[in-house]
This record gives C-alpha cells, sequence and structure tokens, in this order.
C-alpha cells in the first residue's frame, strides 16, 4: 500500500467517529508517523527480519572527503529513524553495485578507540559510525570507493515516503497498521472542535 | 596462487558473524580479535608467520629489525649453493654513538673491526668458529650486529606477525576452527557473550590446538633433519 493508500484508509475507518472531519490529514500522518517509528525500532532489533522491510534504498550517494578531519563522509539524504543499536537509523551501506560486508557500523566511542588498533591500519573494512546528519568511514576508504559513492539503505519516518510510494511492509501486516494507528487516535479527544481540529 | 587452502581474515571474522548470530555492531571487535588469534597461533602453534628474505646491513655492520620480527631464528650467507648458518658471539660490543650527526660504532670498542678467532684448523675446546661471520642480536634496540663478514646481505629467517599491514594475509583453512574458538573465547572474556561461556570455548580452543600442532608436525621432516646432522666422523 502507499503512504496516501494507508491515510485514506484510515480516515474511512475513522468517518464512524469523527463525522464532523476532526481528524485532518496531517494529524493521522503524525500518528502513523508514531506506529511506523515502533514497527521499524521493533525491526531493526529482529536480527532474522529481512532488511528490505521498513526501510529504503538511496542509491549511489556521494562521498566525499572532509579535509580538516582527514575523513571521508556521506550526508545523509533524508532524516532518519533514531535506533539505539549501533548505526541507527543506517541499516546498510554498500558499494555501488555491490553486496558485501566490507562496511561495518561502530559507535562514535568505538571509532575513537580503533584509530590505534590493528583492525584499523591492516585489512580493507570499512568501518563507519553514524551522527544522525551524516555518516563518516574510518582510513579504510579510499578515494577509489568514494569516487564512485555508496548505496544506502536507510530507515526513515513514514512522513518521509512519498505519497505515491509503496511502503516497505510485509505482505497481511497493513490491517495491523491501520489497526494500531486507530486505535491510538480513538482515544484522542479532538482539541478545536470549532475549526476542525485544524494544525493551523 | 591458489589459495583453497587457504582464507582471509575476512572471510573467517564474516564467518563468525554469520554462525554466531552476533550483531554486525560488534564486527569490528572480531575482526580485531581474529588478528590477534592468528598471532598466537603463528607464536605458539604453527610457522605460518615465518619470513625469508634478503636484507642488507648498513656501514655500522648493522640491520635493523624488520617490523615484524617477534623472534629471530636464523642468518644464512651463501657457501657451495647452499646457505651457511652464521654463529652468534655474545661478545659483539652492542654500542653505537652519534658522532658528526652520524651513527657509528666508537673505535675504542673495535670500530666494527673483525673479532679475533684464532687461524687455522685445530681442536678447540670452545666451538663455532665461524670463517664466514659471526653476529649479535640487540633486541633493546631491535637490531643485528654482525663481524668478521665478507658480504653485506644475509638471509634472514624470522618468526612475524603474520599479519601484512600492505597486502591481504591469508590463515590456512586448518587453523580455522582454532581461531573461531579463539575469537568467541575472547568474546566471553570480554562480556560480548555470556561469561559463563568462556570455559566452554577455552576447552574447545585447546582441542582445535592440539589438532593444529599434531598436523604440523611431519615425521618425514623430523627424521630428515636428524639424517642432515648426523656425522660419520667426530671431527665435522
Amino acid at each position: 500500500m502507499t503512504r496516501k493508500a494507508v491515510i485514506e484508509l484510515i480516515k474511512q475507518r475513522l468517518k464512524s467517529v469523527d463525522t464532523s472531519e476532526q481528524f485532518p490529514f496531517q494529524y493521522i500522518e503524525g500518528m502513523c508517523d508514531m506506529v511506523w517509528e515502533t514497527w521499524c525500532s521493533q525491526s531493526a532489533l529482529d536480527k532474522n527480519q529481512d532488511t528490505g522491510f521498513f526501510s529504503k534504498m538511496y542509491p549511489a550517494e556521494a562521498v566525499a572527503l572532509d579535509s580538516g578531519s582527514g575523513y571521508y563522509s556521506t550526508t545523509l539524504p533524508e532524516q532518519i529513524l533514531k535506533f539505539t543499536n549501533v548505526g541507527s537509523g543506517v541499516i546498510s551501506v554498500n558499494q555501488i553495485n555491490a553486496i558485501d560486508n566490507d562496511f561495518k557500523p561502530v559507535s562514535e566511542r568505538d571509532f575513537r578507540l580503533m584509530k590505534g588498533q590493528e583492525v584499523a591500519r591492516t585489512g580493507s573494512d570499512i568501518y563507519y559510525y553514524v551522527n544522525y546528519a551524516e555518516i563518516r568511514y574510518n582510513e579504510s576508504m579510499t578515494s577509489s570507493i568514494a569516487a564512485l559513492g555508496v548505496d544506502l539503505r536507510l530507515s526513515i519516518p513514514f512522513s518521509k515516503y512519498l505519497l505515491t510510494e509503496e511502503l516497505p511492509m510485509p505482505s497481511g501486516r497493513a490491517m495491523e497498521f491501520v489497526g494500531s494507528v486507530i486505535e491510538l487516535i480513538q482515544g484522542t479527544p479532538p482539541v478545536n472542535l470549532t475549526d476542525k481540529n485544524s494544525d493551523s | 596462487m591458489n589459495t583453497s587452502a587457504l582464507a582471509t581474515i575476512k572471510e573467517i571474522a564474516d564467518g563468525i558473524l554469520f554462525k554466531s548470530g552476533i550483531t554486525e555492531a560488534k564486527g569490528a571487535l572480531i575482526d580485531q580479535f581474529t588478528r590477534d588469534g592468528y598471532r598466537e597461533l603463528n607464536i605458539t602453534a604453527t610457522n605460518d608467520g615465518q619470513v625469508i628474505g634478503l636484507f642488507t646491513m648498513n656501514t655500522n655492520l648493522i640491520i635493523p629489525f624488520p617490523d615484524d620480527l617477534i623472534e629471530l631464528n636464523d642468518i644464512f650467507v651463501p657457501r657451495d649453493n647452499q646457505v651457511w648458518s652464521l654463529t652468534r658471539r655474545t661478545l659483539i660490543p652492542k654500542i653505537t654513538v652519534v658522532e658528526n650527526g652520524s651513527n657509528i660504532i666508537p673505535e675504542d670498542w673495535g670500530g666494527g673491526d673483525d673479532i679475533p678467532h684464532g687461524e687455522g684448523t685445530y681442536y678447540e675446546t670452545k666451538g663455532g668458529r665461524n670463517d664466514l661471520g659471526y653476529y649479535d642480536v640487540d633486541y633493546v634496540n631491535r637490531r643485528i650486529l654482525f663481524r668478521n663478514m665478507d658480504r653485506s646481505e644475509v638471509m634472514l629467517d624470522y618468526s612475524s606477525t603474520g599479519i601484512s599491514k600492505t597486502q591481504e594475509t591469508y590463515i590456512p583453512i586448518a587453523a580455522k576452527s582454532a581461531l573461531e574458538n579463539y575469537v568467541m573465547r575472547e568474546l566471553s572474556a570480554f562480556d560480548v557473550i555470556p561469561a559463563n561461556r568462556y570455559s566452554l570455548y577455552e576447552s574447545r580452543y585447546q582441542k582445535e590446538l592440539s589438532k593444529l600442532r599434531m598436523m604440523s608436525f611431519n615425521f618425514t621432516a623430523f627424521t630428515d633433519a636428524t639424517y642432515e646432522t648426523i656425522c660419520t666422523s667426530v671431527q665435522r
């Protein structure tokens, strides 16, 4: 289902209790954001989960050298969900048109501590940490890899998907999602009865 | 090079991640433990870290240790189309001083001249006379000092870390099980996985180490080495 279809379905389901249309599109979208965030964080902790769900691919993102620090980095193309596990909302990083395990996430603390370790000085694996605005790579990143860019898979908020974009949700769970959102909304009394709960 | 009997550090480390299901966030730690484990195996169980290479001494008759040298095994020069092992002489002065901006051997400490070892062929109570040269090892300053040499290039045989900084490091597949158990043991020691699994992985590691050592011992090579040194005469 697309983002728009989900929201419209919820609006339809709410009509019976929202006869004066007091739950606008943005309000429902905000509730969808909350439920989506919960589902994504649960998915991120489940190592048996297919990483294709609850995430979006951003191909060929640029890698640039920060001349001040000497490290390569990628500015995140979209806001990501902030999970507590290492790597946060960055699900995976890969070289262009390649799927390998040569990019490995570390915490910022480990990134600093690894600097003097053998693992950072030998081998070809590229270690990175995420600071919510960018991905920073260690010394193993080369100019030739950076020139091509990287493929990112990110977990992003519900509202950041295009209206016409299919949500990366497992089949058969759309109704469960809709039910969770409605359950969240139904307990919320409208605050602005005179103006149909408008955001403005 | 046919690498079917070899694996890279990455293959082994990723294999541990794959089999154990440990989160990728610990991937860097597992990579480091794999390197630590391979270095330990090289020192204690295998000779995969053995390096044999040509090195040239400087004008002070000194060769600095290669960066990856852990233990020097032997030093050779060529003789009669074979290698000839030099003799260690602990009486070589391990002294160099800086004079006029250059590192030199002081004249009152021999100045690098040949050390006496007698003339002619005779029987000695002290052995190790070597017409082709002597050396001593200065582990503190990480260098090898030579005397009585008629050439500047020698062959060093030494044990290294086994881990290259510039090229891919290949690990024998035979060492894979021992390495995997070493890494899991260390993960337990550092509380990445439950500490109560330490004993389990330690005993598995020791078992794999014993197997590895057994595989490393070649009886034919042992008997060949024995025959090489046996002489029919007391005079060598």
